[in-house]
């Protein structure tokens, strides 16, 4: 139940929040266009890092707008006006990923959040392609690593990855748009940074030797 | 920000990432300086996450295509349709009337504040008439100083296109219909407006995009931009220095934001030497570009060395660095085993790359010859992303072992107990586990690799030699002592599927 005071305090702090309100009490199209043009590019490329899909991305940007209009009449200002329209979009991302799933277009097999879901074949590509971590990598080497770095995270992490990295949103505000508690955001992020890291570390120290055995004393790939 | 559970003293790694992400408490962050202070271990990590972190950047940025504002308020334009026609068959006849002509009012606003040029003649639009020259190419003339950085590209490239692949056509067509528009604008206020009333409105979309993020710089920004755009009009090579413009926009739209974001640090003699040394590299990779037909043959060339890869892997490999793998699960697996072999055996490195170079033509094969080391890295790198999505396991998932190799090893090289053990797995478990006893990482006799390596300690899957009964739950303990990070993988557990 979002108070009177919670709602007029984020009408005065929030210009977006202002904008859709005009939305919802004059059917504003300006400013609803106002607020599209705002959001747009960011929403198809969370999206787009989501579902690995242009084109999906796009229908489903197009879908999250969509949403927004068809809910203006009940739009309460309980919250920034962007986590509200990250909710939507998180909601819409994840209907779509399951139905993706399950018609095994994307990889995309259910596993516990410790687990990397992404191509094995992409990354076998890249070490088999002589992307030797010792070696300093150019900019598109390292972009494409980086990319499959990111789509070996599970959907939950990746959401929150994205989230945090590139609409810069708190632990508290994602856990609104994901449903979930703030310290479960938090271990969320931690474990999605570990995965990251444990691919991407060898590229990006230069000069560090082969890490693919690390130290036989610690039974793995190893810390640093 | 508290901790729920701050009973508990807090796992370093969770303390890591909130420090980074600014979502400690001021005391828990004084805490975590004061250890970063004196723990070069502890600073190590930091950084180590830190780096990582700022690697994400290097993520290429999208922006929606200047259709979909259009499409999408097309969308609403429907959706607003639908429900002013069902509210007013809801309505009794007599009120219907009425209501039908402020709703259908409302639709009308909609449709000419979004997809009319009606939007374009009002007062307030009075700027985008006046500066509609550098409106229209707002974001290149943001990219550079001068136009003497246009005569330098046009100067080293040439007046032919040099976009890659088929972008290039695209280029052909923007820069003649920009050569065309340039010379309207230059006119009357009376010739703008009917110019802008001409465009499509897919176009009309695009301006306003343009006119709201030149109405967002500051006074002296766009007092700049409207100096460049004189000197270019004014320029005697006014035509070349366009055309080239209008191919420099095409091409730097299609780099990711964090090398947009580079080539703008750069001075512009710089800047032209780097997306001169870009182009010229993508123009040579661009006439390597295979078709789908010798794509098709490298994933199968790919495939059929598998067998030998398997091989080397089974003589070679030591007992300590399968242990290790086999606490690995299945693509890091696999990506490990790959960098091993790449790395240290080029025995196998380099048949899969003459394979692989096989399919390519005479002159292809030329040119490749031709490309730096790096380049041609980069090419084979490509190739093998695009050859390995030919190759689906009955899953969908990309695998390196195929079904039919598994079936074969299945049938001709098992005994009939582990069959039936395998038989016993969930589907899942069961190719896991196959796939390690292919590679000879199961550790079990006759899968342990060549005779005059060294046994390793005892493997807690065998009892007196044989295998443990299937267990429904994870032996955590056995899990925990010998592999550490890995997934257990044997039978169903409380999480399992």
């Amino acid at each position: 139940m979002i108070t009177e005071s919670t709602a007029q305090r984020y009408t005065l702090q929030d210009p977006d929040v202002r904008l859709m309100l005009q939305v919802r009490d004059d059917d504003d199209a300006q400013a609803f266009e106002e607020l599209m043009l705002r959001y747009q590019n960011r929403m198809v490329a969370l999206l787009f890092r989501l579902v690995g899909r242009r084109d999906l991305a796009e229908d489903l940007a197009q879908d999250v707008f969509l949403r927004v209009y068809q809910a203006r009449k009940r739009y309460v200002p309980g919250s920034k006006f962007s986590t509200w329209l990250y909710t939507i979009a998180h909601n819409v991302a994840a209907n779509a990923l399951r139905g993706l799933s399950r018609r095994k277009e994307v990889n995309l097999a259910p596993k516990s959040s410790g687990e990397f879901v992404g191509n094995p074949m992409d990354l076998a590509a890249v070490a088999a392609s002589g992307l030797m971590p010792a070696r300093q990598l150019d900019k598109a080497e390292l972009r494409e690593v980086v990319k499959l770095a990111v789509e070996t995270l599970n959907e939950r992490q990746r959401m929150a990855v994205l989230l945090n990295k590139f609409e810069q949103l708190s632990y508290d505000e994602i856990a609104e748009v994901m449903q979930l508690s703030a310290p479960a955001v938090k271990s969320l992020l931690s474990r999605a940074r570990a995965n990251l890291r444990e691919i991407l570390q060898p590229y990006l120290e230069n000069g560090k030797r082969d890490r693919v055995f690390g130290d036989p004393g610690k039974g793995g790939q190893g810390d640093p | 920000m508290t901790n729920s559970d701050s009973h508990h003293p807090e796992p370093p790694l969770e303390e890591i990432v909130a420090y980074l992400d600014g979502e400690l408490s001021s005391d828990e962050n004084a805490q975590v300086e004061r250890r970063l202070s004196a723990d070069e271990a502890y600073r190590r990590q930091m950084q180590s996450f830190d780096r990582v972190w700022s690697a994400l950047d290097e993520l290429p940025a999208e922006v929606a295509g200047d259709r979909f504002s259009k499409t999408t308020m097309e969308l609403l334009v429907d959706a607003a349709e639908q429900e002013v026609r069902q509210q007013t068959e809801a309505l009794p006849r007599l009120r219907r009337k009425r209501s039908m002509t402020g709703s259908l009012f409302v639709v009308a606003a909609v449709l000419s504040g979004f997809l009319g040029a009606r939007w374009f003649h009002t007062d307030p639009n009075r700027m985008l008439i006046d500066d509609l020259p550098v409106i229209e190419h707002v974001d290149i003339y943001s990219q550079f100083q001068s136009i003497d950085f246009l005569r330098q590209l046009q100067k080293t490239l040439g007046d032919d296109h040099w976009a890659s692949g088929p972008q290039s056509e695209q280029l052909a067509a923007a820069g003649t219909q920009e050569q065309a528009g340039q010379w309207e604008q230059t006119n009357s206020s009376s010739k703008r407006r009917r110019w802008i009333d001409h465009l499509s409105p897919d176009h009309q979309l695009t301006l306003r995009t343009k006119f709201n993020r030149f109405r967002a710089f500051s006074p002296p920004h766009q007092q700049r931009l409207r100096q460049l755009q004189q000197q270019l009009i004014a320029a005697p090579d006014a035509d070349r220095l366009q055309a080239t413009m209008s191919q420099y926009q095409q091409w730097l739209d299609d780099q990711p934001l964090s090398r947009q974001f580079e080539l703008r640090e750069m001075s512009e003699d710089q800047r032209v030497q780097a997306i001169v040394r870009q182009v010229r590299a993508r123009r040579s990779q661009g006439r390597l570009e295979l078709t789908a037909n010798q794509i098709d043959q490298m994933a199968q060339k790919i495939q059929r060395q598998m067998p030998d890869i398997r091989a080397h892997f089974q003589a070679k490999m030591s007992q300590k660095d399968r242990r290790y793998l086999a606490t690995l699960a299945g693509h890091k697996r696999w990506w490990a085993m790959l960098r091993w072999m790449m790395q240290h055996h080029s025995a196998v490195a380099e048949p899969l790359r003459a394979d692989m170079l096989s399919v390519l033509t005479e002159s292809q094969h030329e040119q490749f010859q031709q490309l730096s080391h790096q380049d041609q890295r980069k090419l084979l790198f490509e190739w093998l992303l695009r050859a390995g999505r030919f190759h689906h396991s009955s899953r969908g998932n990309l695998a390196v072992v195929g079904e039919q190799d598994l079936e074969n090893f299945y049938a001709e090289e098992l005994d009939a107990g582990l069959k039936e053990e395998l038989l016993a797995l969930p589907r899942d478990a069961m190719r896991n586990r196959l796939e390690r006893l292919y590679w000879g990482m199961d550790g079990r006799p006759g899968f342990e690799g060549p005779p005059d390596r060294p046994p390793g300690p005892p493997d807690p899957r065998l009892r007196d030699g044989r295998p443990r009964p299937v267990r429904r739950h994870p032996p955590q303990d056995a899990f925990r002592r010998h592999d550490r990070g890995a997934r257990y993988e044997q039978g169903p557990g409380p999480r399992g599927p």
